[in-house]
């Protein structure tokens, strides 16, 4: 017993120092000086929660970043999961298009997100863009600056990520292919149909999984910032602005360390607070049958 | 017993993968961020020394980080300056002091990562000071006075001029951070066949100019007049921003005059100016011009798709690089001062030496020197169209014919009637930053040049230097 505890802790230990160095000394700090009123060329004072509660009542920005935040969560936890699970659903019936389909709708995963920034700039174009160009032909005028006018960049920036769930996908296909095949076959005798067998047989227990796509869904993002480097930088004024964003604008544009460390600690607290949630929700581990 | 066997030992062979990758991944993250951001080369030589190196002061390895590389359009003048700075700090004639030089993908890139250093104390030996770069060196005491060095070379002083010196001396200590490497004149080139084909002469007020714009769209010249740009730093946009501003009055020349950073944008000429703004983007700019980075909206003009594009000197190779515009397009390009006789005149900010020991320092000042001296701003002004300091500084007769439009922007800055500076120069950086995102609102109507003026307030108050 004791020879087993021994190689328990050396097997443990370098991921443990690993994590405590690259994880949990940077978050101590970020805690820590959150509470303090560093900038640029100064030292660090501690200034208590003044920095959370001029978040809260006097920074217009950071609670719109917030919503806009809070809004993508709960579209990547919905719409952007509903899509994925569904193309697995279709895909998983394994027709002839199945293989070819799987891998184009990965492709946007693949690609960095920068390079879908910019394909999705190139599409939009106002000027020479593929979609004002499709739609001009079709009859439609007067068509927007996708990214540049503050009613229709909310969509395109979403545009961007939303439909390309290959990930939620790919996961649910995965888990899929362990579901006893005796419980289809029951299915099957009792004269379920293809949709009853999804709704009450397949999907319930693809509740783990599902659940599982979610928390990485939402949590993505608190962490988006590339793709809106590249398409609108959060404007038209702050109608795109998101929390990462806002924390990187505060930290090198403004050079407010910790107020941009602030900020930090409320997306960790929101990141714990998704998971927990979602987690809830879907009550992930617990077994059903 | 033949299982648990077979277990431990893939147990062990599993740990042994996952530390190694570990390892590995650690490193290569390493090593690639340094690689994607900052790119290390040795331009000097191997570190043989001289027959004459007794004599001479000992060698220094001096490190320098520079943005000019790639496609940037002074790349070629950085690497004119390593290079013959290189030979002539050889170690036979003169001192060793070779260049380790880091290259950086972008301006911005370079900014942000001096801004770390600066508060960390691991600036270059010789750095460039904007973006608030040098007022956070000069704030934490790390950035060298140079006033004793220029002191002791009154015939550099000379090459300089006395303007650029006191641009550089405008500190409340009156040390001499930073020398200047060039003047910034600008005004706006035009093509000469779109404007005669719809009758019209450069601007000389700014009435003259929304009627020019009016006159090149209703004659079928072309559909949008003006090449201008929101993204990036909106350049081409404030360019003629700051103009309206600064040639519109006293007030407004004074207010685009500040010295330091902007408090306060609540000025009615302002806010009249972006109301121009607006129409200028609404009626006599692509669609893409909301939005556009500098190259789109360059290439619109150098493909003569517009007529008009706001820029400085530094432009003009591009008119007849024929990868970038047509065969025979830089015959068709004139260059104005903006209406009022108005330009954009400004000193860049130039370089600065970071403390260390007396050694390096010194080696450093002879780069700094050997860059912004007569024979340094000839190099910046053939290979990359900034003008020379000093007015008295000889222009090559070869270079005027070779650049003609550059010629005659020189010639035309004796009519200037209004100087002053862009508007990113006086603003803080989360202005700057801003630009970008609040133009599109006033664009689409959201807000008013009033409102805009409030919205940079805002920004302006967010930065951590506001105020002091």
């Amino acid at each position: 017993m004791k020879i087993k505890k021994k190689w328990l802790v050396i097997f443990l230990l370098p991921a443990t120092l690993i994590f405590a160095f690259v994880y949990a000394v940077p978050v101590a700090m970020l805690v820590t000086t959150s509470f303090t009123d560093w900038v640029v060329a100064s030292d660090p004072h501690f200034n208590g929660i003044d920095n959370y509660i001029k978040l809260f009542t006097q920074d217009t920005q950071f609670l719109h970043a917030t919503t806009n935040t809070l809004l993508w969560m709960l579209l990547q936890s919905t719409i952007h999961i509903l899509i994925g699970v569904l193309v697995a659903l279709i895909l998983s019936r394994k027709k002839f298009y199945w293989k070819f389909t799987r891998t184009v709708y990965m492709f946007p995963n693949i690609i960095s997100s920068a390079a879908i920034g910019m394909l999705f700039v190139m599409l939009l174009n106002p000027s020479f863009g593929i979609v004002n160009k499709g739609l001009e032909a079709l009859g439609f005028q007067n068509l927007p600056n996708w990214f540049s006018n503050s009613s229709t960049a909310f969509f395109a920036v979403t545009i961007t990520w939303l439909p390309f769930a290959a990930t939620v996908t790919i996961l649910v296909m995965a888990e899929m292919t362990s579901l006893d095949p005796a419980i289809m076959e029951a299915a099957k005798v009792d004269g379920a149909t293809e949709f009853q067998t999804n709704i009450y047989i397949i999907l319930p227990l693809m509740k783990n999984i599902i659940g599982t796509t979610t928390v990485l869904g939402a949590t993505s993002m608190l962490q988006k910032l590339d793709i809106l480097m590249m398409t609108t930088k959060g404007g038209p004024g702050d109608v795109t602005l998101n929390l990462p964003l806002y924390v990187y604008n505060t930290a090198f544009s403004a050079k407010q360390f910790g107020l941009a460390n602030s900020i930090g600690v409320i997306m960790i607290v929101l990141g714990l607070v998704a998971v927990g949630l979602i987690n809830r929700i879907y009550g992930i581990g617990k077994k059903d049958y | 017993m033949k299982k648990a066997n077979f277990r431990a030992i893939l147990a062990v062979l599993l740990a042994g993968v996952m530390c190694l990758s570990v390892t590995a991944c650690s490193g290569g993250t390493e090593s690639s961020s340094v690689s994607s951001t900052v790119e290390e080369s040795s331009t000097g030589e191997s570190s043989e020394a001289s027959s004459a190196e007794g004599e001479l002061p000992k060698p220094v390895e001096l490190n320098i980080a520079t943005f000019r590389v790639g496609t940037h359009n002074a790349a070629a003048a950085e690497t004119r300056y390593f290079t013959e700075f290189q030979e002539m700090y050889n170690g036979v004639d003169k001192q060793k002091i070779t260049l380790k030089v880091e290259e950086m993908p972008s301006d911005q890139e370079y900014y942000n990562q001096m801004k770390v250093r600066a508060s960390s104390n691991t600036l270059p030996d010789v750095f460039e000071g904007n973006a608030g770069v040098l007022e956070l060196a000069v704030e934490n005491g790390i950035a060298v006075d140079m006033n004793p060095y220029v002191e002791a070379d009154p015939e550099y002083a000379e090459e300089l001029g006395e303007d650029a010196l006191a641009f550089g001396r405008n500190w409340e200590d009156g040390g001499l951070y930073n020398i200047s490497y060039g003047l910034q004149a600008i005004g706006y080139f035009y093509n000469k066949e779109m404007f005669e084909a719809a009758g019209i002469e450069p601007a000389t007020t700014w009435d003259e100019w929304m009627s020019n714009l009016e006159a090149l769209k209703t004659s079928g010249v072309c559909s949008a007049p003006l090449s201008m740009m929101t993204g990036e730093n909106g350049w081409t946009t404030n360019l003629i921003l700051s103009s309206i501003v600064g040639t519109s009055g006293e007030e407004g020349n004074a207010f685009m005059n500040t010295n330091g950073y902007i408090q306060s944008y609540q000025l009615p000429e302002l806010a009249e100016a972006l109301d121009m703004i607006k129409v200028m983007f609404t009626d006599y700019s692509l669609p893409d011009a909301v939005g556009s980075d500098y190259a789109t909206t360059a290439n619109h003009f150098l493909n003569e798709e517009t007529a008009i594009i706001a820029n400085g000197p530094w432009m003009t190779p591009d008119f007849s690089n024929t990868e970038k515009a047509a065969e025979g397009f830089a015959d068709k390009v004139g260059v104005a001062l903006f209406p009022e006789n108005g330009s954009i005149s400004q000193f860049e900010r130039g370089y600065s030496i970071a403390k260390s020991d007396k050694a390096r320092e010194d080696a450093a000042w002879e780069f700094v020197k050997f860059k912004t001296g007569t024979y340094g701003q000839q190099i910046h002004l053939e290979e990359a169209g900034t003008l020379p300091m000093n007015p008295d500084t000889p222009i090559p007769e070869e270079y005027k014919e070779a650049n003609p439009l550059v010629a005659e922007l020189i010639s035309k800055m004796a009519d200037i009637k209004w100087r002053y500076k862009s508007i990113d120069a006086i603003s803080y950086t989360t202005v700057v930053d801003a630009m970008p995102t609040i133009y599109p609102l006033l664009i689409d109507g959201t807000i008013d040049g009033q409102g805009m003026c409030d919205q940079l307030d805002e920004a302006a108050a967010k930065d951590a230097n506001f105020g002091k």
